[in-house]
């Protein structure tokens, strides 16, 4: 056996050997309860990484940890000015306990250095996926772990459902078989966190006083203003129908639990009912219709 | 006696050898794998078809209304042959809308493959499959040869013969996970049953008039789709895969946008969609309204329009633009993400 197919043996031989995830849990650190999963850092693809997030929120959902909405974190991060692009999102540079509070969690998910990566040795092709995922409490990291998922050469599906969430729930550019890996990659990881008994469910937000009012614009259009009162901390949205459908709300500085939205319509179109739709930050949701 | 009875029995074989030419014959390799893909919603995009199919007896000329005898002849390099290439490339993406395949739009595919510079000699070349899937953000690649549009004509008996080679590559492993060699053929002529002697001459050349052909290569196209399709097909069309090919501000605006401006967004794609754009993560899933289509033969294309209005709490720099598009309606809802190149800032504080 010549020197270079040894190498290649024993390098086989190796590789399976580094599957196992390395994970640290620290038990003198209170198990939280709410959990807000961040926007994860790192050179791989964008749409892989937001896959990794989506699956890592459902997954700890189904561990019986209450998550609140990536869209609303995302908001929340946005208005604080702590996220502009998403896909250039980097966590090291915040204050988590500031984060935390605002988010109003017990702890966050923090992914970093995220990256897919595929090599040829001879024969032998690997493609892989990881990157290091944390829970952190404002007291400290609670639990931890660095993995990566890989496959040589064949793919690993275990559920087509869970691929059709994923492609449902973001960016479609990701390849099956990144998906394969980013699925083995989060269950591997996931299972290491502790499960937890669910909580009882988060109460549901309130929507009252919706009021529009119509104002003609220089142009030969109109602009529509709604405002309404919903419970704080909310993601308000409003329909206008026929013609939009889920105009963001944006509350109202100094007056908590106020939301105005503001659309320009043709001249004359007609708007046949107001629909405000409040969404709590763990995705409850209520709905207050008006006719105009 | 025995070449007398050689003589005698010389037409009853190749009677048989003609009525052997009536029918099927189709090869099949599918990777284990490919079913566990398609139930997922593999992603896919057909490339243009090449066609390799012999110039003796090839039936150029029926592409065109006109399908008598005399005007079938044409030569190797007619552009006719590019043309049958896109009639068999449409049968197959039609068909594959039927199927648990998600396809992508041949527009979008012609549109964004031609703005990075490909030829079509390199779309037609397999060995490119993981640049192109890159390229077209999909799973898998279709690659087809036309291999056989050809006729053959004996005196009492014509037979008409279409055959389609189909693979499908995966992108990302550049595996062939499934290939097809189809080939089908209708004979006219005495093989279809007892027939008048006046009947027998003109028969053949009724044989190969378009509708027959048509028909020939539909079934063809449809049999190849539902082999790759595991066995069946389902009983409605189903939509291609949503696309924009713009996304952009519909008004350049200097500095950021203030306390009551706009945000103004257009995108171009898909019809008959859902299509919302993102500021950002602060501002998402804004609507945008339908306000025109184009008609293409290539394939329809809308105008979607949307904006947002700033308001006094919006205060947000360099912030990325974002549309999506989705069917509501689809059996499986994908969403496709678009970002413009651009960034734009709020600052709602300031009028």
């Amino acid at each position: 056996m010549t020197a270079v197919r040894r190498f290649a043996a024993a390098l086989l031989l190796a590789l399976p050997a580094c599957g196992g995830v390395n994970h640290r849990l620290r038990n003198e650190l209170a198990q939280p309860a709410t959990v807000a999963v961040l926007p994860f850092a790192g050179p791989a693809n964008a749409a892989s990484r937001d896959a990794t997030r989506a699956l890592v929120q459902s997954r700890l959902a189904a561990r019986g940890y209450r998550l609140v909405e990536t869209n609303w974190v995302d908001r929340i991060l946005s208005e604080r000015g702590w996220l502009r692009d998403p896909a250039a999102f980097d966590p090291s540079k915040l204050a988590m306990p500031e984060v935390i509070a605002a988010l109003g969690v017990d702890a966050v998910v923090v992914g970093k250095g995220f990256d897919e990566t595929s090599f040829n040795i001879l024969v032998l092709r690997r493609h892989a996926f990881g990157g290091d995922l944390a829970v952190e409490r404002s007291d400290g990291v609670w639990w931890s772990a660095n993995h990566s998922a890989g496959s040589y050469g064949g793919f690993l599906l275990t559920s087509g459902q869970v691929f059709s969430e994923l492609r449902a729930q973001g960016d479609h550019g990701t390849p099956m078989q990144t998906l394969a890996l980013v699925d083995e990659f989060v269950g591997d990881v996931v299972a290491t966190i502790p499960t937890r008994q669910p909580g009882a469910a988060a109460p549901l937000p309130a929507v009252n006083d919706v009021t529009s009012k119509r104002t003609a614009m220089p142009d030969g259009s109109e602009r529509l203003v709604v405002e309404s009162r919903a419970t704080p901390d909310c993601s308000v949205c409003v329909d206008l129908l026929p013609i939009a459908r889920g105009v963001p709300m944006v509350a109202l500085p100094g007056e908590p639990g106020r939301y105005r939205a503001t659309q320009d319509l043709p001249k004359e179109s007609k708007v046949t009912s107001i629909a405000v739709r409040a969404r709590s930050a763990y995705g409850s949701e209520v709905k207050k219709e008006v006719t105009p | 006696m025995i070449r007398r009875r050689i003589a005698g029995l010389t037409p009853f074989v190749s009677l048989l050898a003609l009525a052997a030419c009536t029918g099927v014959a189709a090869t099949n390799h599918a990777e284990p794998e490919l079913e566990g893909l398609r139930s997922a919603g593999y992603r896919i995009a057909v490339m243009p078809f090449t066609v390799t199919a012999p110039a003796d007896g090839f039936l150029g000329a029926t592409l065109g209304p006109v399908g008598e005898l005399l005007s079938l002849e044409t030569s190797e390099e007619a552009p006719m042959r590019d043309q049958l290439g896109e009639l068999l490339r449409g049968d197959v993406i039609a068909w594959l809308q039927q199927s648990e395949y998600d396809v992508m739009d041949p527009w979008y595919a012609a549109t964004r493959l031609g703005h990075a510079g490909y030829s079509k000699e390199q779309l037609q070349d397999p060995t490119r499959a993981t640049e192109l899937a890159k390229a077209l953000e999909v799973d898998g690649v279709v690659f087809g040869d036309v291999r056989r549009w050809n006729r053959d004509y004996y005196v009492l008996q014509s037979v008409v013969e279409v055959a389609l080679h189909l693979d499908l590559v995966d992108g990302a492993s550049r595996k062939k996970l499934f290939s097809t060699d189809r080939t089908e053929t209708v004979g006219s002529g005495i093989t279809g049953g007892p027939t008048g002697y006046v009947s027998a001459a003109t028969e053949p050349i009724a044989g190969l008039r378009g509708s027959n052909l048509r028909a020939l290569t539909r079934s063809v196209a449809r049999n190849v789709v539902t082999d790759l399709n595991g066995g069946m097909l389902g009983n409605n069309l189903g939509p291609t895969s949503p696309r924009l090919s713009i996304v952009a501000l519909a008004k350049e605006h200097a500095g950021p946008f203030r306390e009551g401006e706009r945000v103004d967004v257009i995108a171009v794609g898909t019809p008959g969609c859902d299509v919302r754009f993102d500021v950002g993560r602060l501002r998402i899933e804004v609507p945008m309204q339908q306000t025109a289509v184009a008609k293409d033969a290539r394939g329809d294309r809308a105008t979607y329009l949307g904006h947002y209005v700033v308001d006094s709490p919006d205060l947000a720099n360099e912030l990325p633009v974002t549309c999506t598009i989705q069917r509501g309606t689809a059996r499986r809802t994908v969403t496709s993400r678009y970002r413009w190149e651009g960034t734009v800032s709020l600052d709602g504080s300031a009028r």
